[in-house]
């Protein structure tokens, strides 16, 4: 590609036109003496002509037309040009003259002229290169005037001889073309380039807030942890004691069957959020050992099968994958939270099916989980890794799945992928390495030691 | 009848454990952090020492391994609320670890198994 051809055509408006017109008188004859400057955007256009002599006009005009101004930045000029066919009857104009309207009928044009002035005007304020070729072709005088409405100057008379340039133009004009199509393959480079870092600060940003929330997660772990243990510890003493008493005053009764049975889910369901949430901050320090993912998977799907009761189809794809290194009770956990994510996608539609697949890929090994459900849109494909962020209704989810997904896969020094759109399913790609950089265990104090690149997120088909 | 030191620095933690294990049969001591246990453990002689990991002053683990050094006859146990499994000390690998909240039937069970006369014997017999 030729360096940035674009900046000569969009910064077109920066220009500047002069002109002067003078009367040399010979012995027999009168010539037109015509100079002309312009310059657009670093480009200098200099004209110098004599009317009534055909070939220096043609020479001239093939000079102007040679020059890398062409057709397009006529056409964009805020300085008015056009090509009059007779006093103030223009064939052709650019978008200044378009402009100009109002200083034009003070030059006393016709009225035809001021006509197709108007209806350019409002609406197509630039004339086709067709029109400036054919005009050009046709004859005329090029016409220029300055923004400021001044005395128009009369440049360069235009003919049937004027074919050669006529042919100039049509190169030129391919040239521009070609130009131009550089330029909007540019702009696109450059949209594209800006989409990607902008996605990547996006995936960033999240990173950083997963972090935070992973120390708050782990802190509040441990804080809850203690309370929790002498709470569950007394209730469930006294719940063993009292149950174990011979006899019992009705009031207590109820105590025994219902109320500490009751207190002592609640302690274990509590237990077990605050267990997700160390999970999420990468708390374990587990030793790493060799594990099979496939079988991790078949693991998964028995615990799933339970849990969805037959709701869906549960499909499993697995290809030949190598031995991993990894904490293959964390690997299992998160395969069961994405499938059963992918379940509840479902939302009890027929023909729900879930597809587990395990593949190769290099020198990593991926494991997909697909579904044919809801979908997601943006905002939420944005907070999915977020601790407690749950689009089920109260109750039926902590929200702590998906960060306990996230947890484990940065653990294992891999990353997810997530592609979904409402409506389109969603598939959750975990990519894990064969041979695992060393992840050094996390202290026993949280700490934000993120992986930056664990997590991308992108929406179907981008 | 076993002797237990329970070492943590939270109270209610401390008592909650105490009133279990007394229900059980033992013996037990607490002590609110390091310092307090390792005099304790002339004046009490436990059998076998609980402690919480995070403390104020010196840790669990830290206080377990001079446990293992000045009383190798003296059990150890380490109870926390934010691992998995006992963090590394050096020169202390083998150092047993129950998680925050502990399941009471579970963790009796455990401290059963490690002062059985059998195992008790068997430590003694390797450490002295």
């Amino acid at each position: 590609m030729s360096p940035k051809p674009a900046s000569r055509i969009e910064a077109a408006s920066g220009q500047a036109w002069a002109g002067c017109l003078g009367r040399a008188a010979g012995s027999n004859s009168v010539s037109w003496l015509h100079l002309g400057f312009a310059a657009i955007d670093g480009l200098i256009l200099l004209q110098v002509g004599l009317e009534r002599r055909l070939e220096a006009a043609a020479i001239l005009t093939a000079v102007f037309l040679a020059t890398p101004l062409s057709n397009e930045l006529i056409n964009r000029s805020l300085a008015s040009i056009g090509i009059e066919i007779a006093e103030a009857v223009r064939v052709a104009w650019n978008l200044g003259d378009a402009l100009l309207v109002g200083h034009l009928t003070g030059w006393g044009m016709g009225a035809g002229a001021y006509l197709l002035l108007l209806i350019v005007g409002s609406g197509v304020l630039l004339t086709p290169s067709s029109l400036w070729r054919g005009a050009v072709l046709w004859g005329g005088t090029l016409v220029v005037a300055a923004l400021d409405g001044g005395t128009p100057i009369r440049w360069l008379p235009l003919g049937a001889g004027t074919a050669a340039a006529f042919f100039l133009i049509r190169d030129q004009s391919k040239v521009i073309a070609q130009m131009l199509d550089e330029a909007v393959a540019g702009r696109g480079e450059i949209e594209r380039a800006r989409r990607e870092l902008g996605a990547i600060h996006d995936a960033a940003v999240r990173q950083e807030k997963l972090a935070a929330l992973g120390m708050l997660a782990a802190g509040i772990a441990h804080e809850i942890n203690n309370p929790m243990s002498f709470v569950g510890s007394n209730v469930s003493l006294l719940h063993r004691e009292l149950k174990a008493l011979p006899t019992l005053p009705e009031p207590l009764r109820e105590w025994v069957d219902e109320i500490l049975p009751e207190t002592l889910d609640g302690i274990r369901r509590v237990n077990s959020i605050v267990a997700d949430l160390r999970r999420f901050a990468r708390n374990d320090r587990a030793e790493m050992e060799p594990f099979d993912l496939n079988e991790e998977v078949e693991a998964a799907l028995r615990i799933a099968r339970l849990q969805v009761k037959g709701s869906c189809a549960l499909v499993r794809d697995l290809g030949p994958v190598p031995q991993l290194l990894g904490r293959p009770r964390q690997i299992s956990q998160m395969l069961l939270n994405l499938i059963v994510n992918a379940a509840h996608a479902l939302h009890g539609r027929d023909r729900g099916i879930v597809t587990v697949i395990t593949r190769r890929a290099g020198d990593e090994v991926l494991v997909a989980v697909r579904d044919n459900g809801v979908g997601m849109d943006e905002s939420t494909r944005a907070r999915l890794f977020e601790p407690f962020f749950t689009t089920k209704p109260v109750g039926e989810g902590t929200g702590l799945g998906l960060a306990v997904v996230h947890g484990v896969v940065a653990d294992h020094g891999g990353r997810i992928e997530v592609e979904s759109a409402p409506g389109a399913g969603s598939c959750f790609t975990v990519r894990l390495p064969c041979q695992p950089t060393h992840v050094p265990a996390p202290e026993s104090r949280p700490t934000g030691t993120w992986r930056l690149d664990a997590i991308q997120i992108r929406a179907a088909g981008a | 009848m076993a002797r237990i030191l329970v070492v943590d620095d939270d109270p209610l933690v401390g008592k909650a454990l105490s009133r279990l294990l007394r229900r059980e049969g033992f013996e037990v001591a607490i002590a609110s952090d390091a310092a307090q246990a390792l005099v304790m453990l002339d004046g009490f002689t436990p059998d076998l020492v609980l402690s919480d990991h995070r403390m104020p002053g010196m840790t669990g683990a830290e206080l377990l391994a001079l446990v293992r050094r000045r009383h190798p006859g003296v059990l150890r146990l380490l109870i926390s609320g934010d691992a998995e499994r006992a963090p590394s000390v050096a020169g202390d690998p083998d150092l047993e670890f129950v998680a925050k909240p502990w399941d009471g039937p579970a963790l009796v069970a455990r401290l059963r198994g490690m002062l059985s006369p059998y195992d008790a014997f068997g430590e003694r017999e390797v450490t002295l």
